[in-house]
């Protein structure tokens, strides 16, 4: 799937998402709730995005999720060796993200929406994993 | 806005469209703001408001000699002319200025002195949650949400087909448009995918050109050379500048903020909508603008249009230049949306429909990420 990961953009940790990209070196998928009004959101912010808190704290979310929408790019990128799938994936716990579908055919047979994914994570460098999604319970 | 206030006074696109390699990015605002003086009768040193975007309106007030009262650099994309027309008409109001000139240019397939694609640095959100995911573009970001789109509303490959073969339809009766030749539904259908569900006819072009508007206090508009264009309603929105971070990937919340606030203003119902323009980056578009604004309901856009409603003769005339699809798409395609809606409501466009009396033009910017509505009329309200 992968051809040359050099060649994903490396993303760049801030003060607030530092708690995110520390927890996927670690194999944890991080999120954030609310203290008060119990609102569970992704990107990182050190606020609440409903009530705007600043009462919030971070958890490891369950890394179970659902294929919510997807396309299957077939213009060659050289981080890749073929068509791959750019996914919006739906967390157990709520939050959106966007990531790539690994570890299936990249074709819309095998990538059917709402099936059911896991969260698994590749370095990119000693600093940066990153949050890839596979079908549940591995190889497709 | 109050609504019939302002009028556009004058409109123009850059002379040529299509492959201009011979101008750069600044001259396509000149030579179009040159074109809209000309078209209104005025010359540059009347102008006293300056609103851009892609350029800092400090660029383009300079190079065309400009002394403005007013600048407006607000730029959330494709749709930001709508958004610097509803400003304008704000700051007209207020006393701020009193005639306004809003340009585009865009050397979007020459990239002659384009200034520095705009993408977000590494430390940003999109730059941490969206850029490592390889997406390339607006081609595999833009057009994320249609699969859920799909599964949610029964809505299919067909259908998404025939939003380019209608528009290729438009695009037949204009000689500016880039491509007018005839396309059928599996033409579509079978040209190469680009990401899986979009073809190549269902992406927008990439082209070079530019747009430029004027515009002033409707009781200022009698002095000027062309028939006033009303502007009767208009709304804005911003939503997320995340795809993957919608509120909903089947609905645009700025498209609906957008749509409810000009509607209410201009004080219209749809079915008093003579002319219609959805910026379709790509043909999933149209389906998202006819529901969000409330011409369809949920899930019925794509039938709307296989069915035929919005192609020539029909009872609601969408996109009628071609649209991004085949007439031309530089990047920041709203000011052309506005251009032909402008053509429309003064009965001059080369696919014109009958009796025009109010025109609806809405316009994206980013990927979802903004939205930007402006009704015009013929008409002082």
């Amino acid at each position: 799937m992968f051809a040359d990961k050099s060649k994903i953009r490396v993303p760049k940790p801030t003060p607030e998402t530092q708690h995110f990209w520390d927890g996927a070196k670690a194999g944890d998928l991080k999120l954030q709730q609310c203290d008060d009004c119990g609102h569970v959101y992704f990107p990182p912010r050190p606020f609440c995005p409903s009530c705007s808190s600043r009462a919030v704290s971070v958890f490891t979310a369950s890394g179970k999720a659902t294929l919510h929408s997807y396309v299957i790019n077939q213009r060659p990128h050289p981080a890749f060796d073929g068509p791959y799938s750019i996914a919006v994936v739906e967390l157990e716990e709520g939050p959106r993200m966007m990531t790539n579908i690994i570890n299936a055919d990249q074709s819309p047979e095998a990538l059917q929406l709402d099936m059911p994914l896991e969260v698994v994570f590749e370095p990119l460098n000693d600093e940066i994993s990153l949050p890839y999604f596979q079908p549940e319970g591995g190889q497709s | 806005m109050k609504p019939g206030s302002i009028a556009i006074v004058g409109a123009a696109e850059t002379t040529e469209l299509g492959r201009i390699p011979h101008m750069s990015q600044i001259q396509l605002h000149a030579d179009a703001a040159l074109n809209a003086c000309a078209d209104a009768g005025i010359a540059i040193r009347d102008i006293d408001g300056i609103a851009t975007a892609g350029e800092s309106p400090t660029n383009v007030a300079h190079y065309l000699g400009i002394q403005p009262t007013w600048a407006d650099g607000t730029s959330v994309g494709g749709c930001s002319f709508m958004l610097h027309v509803r400003h304008a008409a704000a700051a007209i109001n207020e006393g701020l200025c009193n005639t306004v000139l809003i340009t585009h240019g865009e050397s979007g397939r020459s990239n002659v002195g384009r200034s520095a694609f705009r993408g977000g640095g590494a430390s940003t959100l999109p730059g941490q949650f969206e850029a490592p995911f390889c997406a390339m573009g607006p081609p595999t970001t833009f057009t994320i949400p249609f699969l859920r789109y799909m599964k949610d509303t029964g809505t299919t490959h067909e259908q998404l087909a025939a939003v380019a073969v209608v528009q290729r339809e438009w695009a037949a009766k204009n000689p500016r448009a880039t491509f007018q030749d005839p396309i059928t539904v599996e033409d579509v259908m079978e040209a190469r995918m680009i990401a899986y569900p979009f073809t190549l006819l269902e992406c927008c072009l990439v082209t070079d050109g530019g747009g430029a508007l004027i515009l002033t206090a409707a009781d200022r508009a009698a002095d000027f050379g062309t028939p006033p264009v009303y502007i009767i309603g208009s709304g804005e929105s911003v939503e997320t500048p995340m795809i993957s971070q919608m509120d909903d990937l089947t609905s645009s919340r700025a498209f609906r903020m957008s749509g409810e606030k000009a509607f209410a203003e201009a004080g219209i119902h749809h079915n008093d909508v003579d002319h219609l323009m959805i910026y379709d980056a790509f043909a999933h578009l149209p389906f998202y603008g006819l529901e969000d604004l409330g011409f369809c309901k949920r899930g019925e856009a794509g039938a709307f249009i296989e069915e035929g409603n919005t192609r020539p003769g029909s009872k609601l005339p969408l996109n009628t230049n071609g649209g991004g699809l085949s007439y031309m798409h530089s990047g920041m395609y709203g000011m052309y949306a506005l251009q032909e809606s402008v053509r429309q409501v003064r009965g001059v466009a080369p696919a014109q429909v009958d009796d025009v009396e109010i025109a609806v033009c809405h316009g994206v910017g980013g990927m979802f990420a903004a939205g930007g509505t402006i009704i015009m009329s013929n008409a002082r309200p």
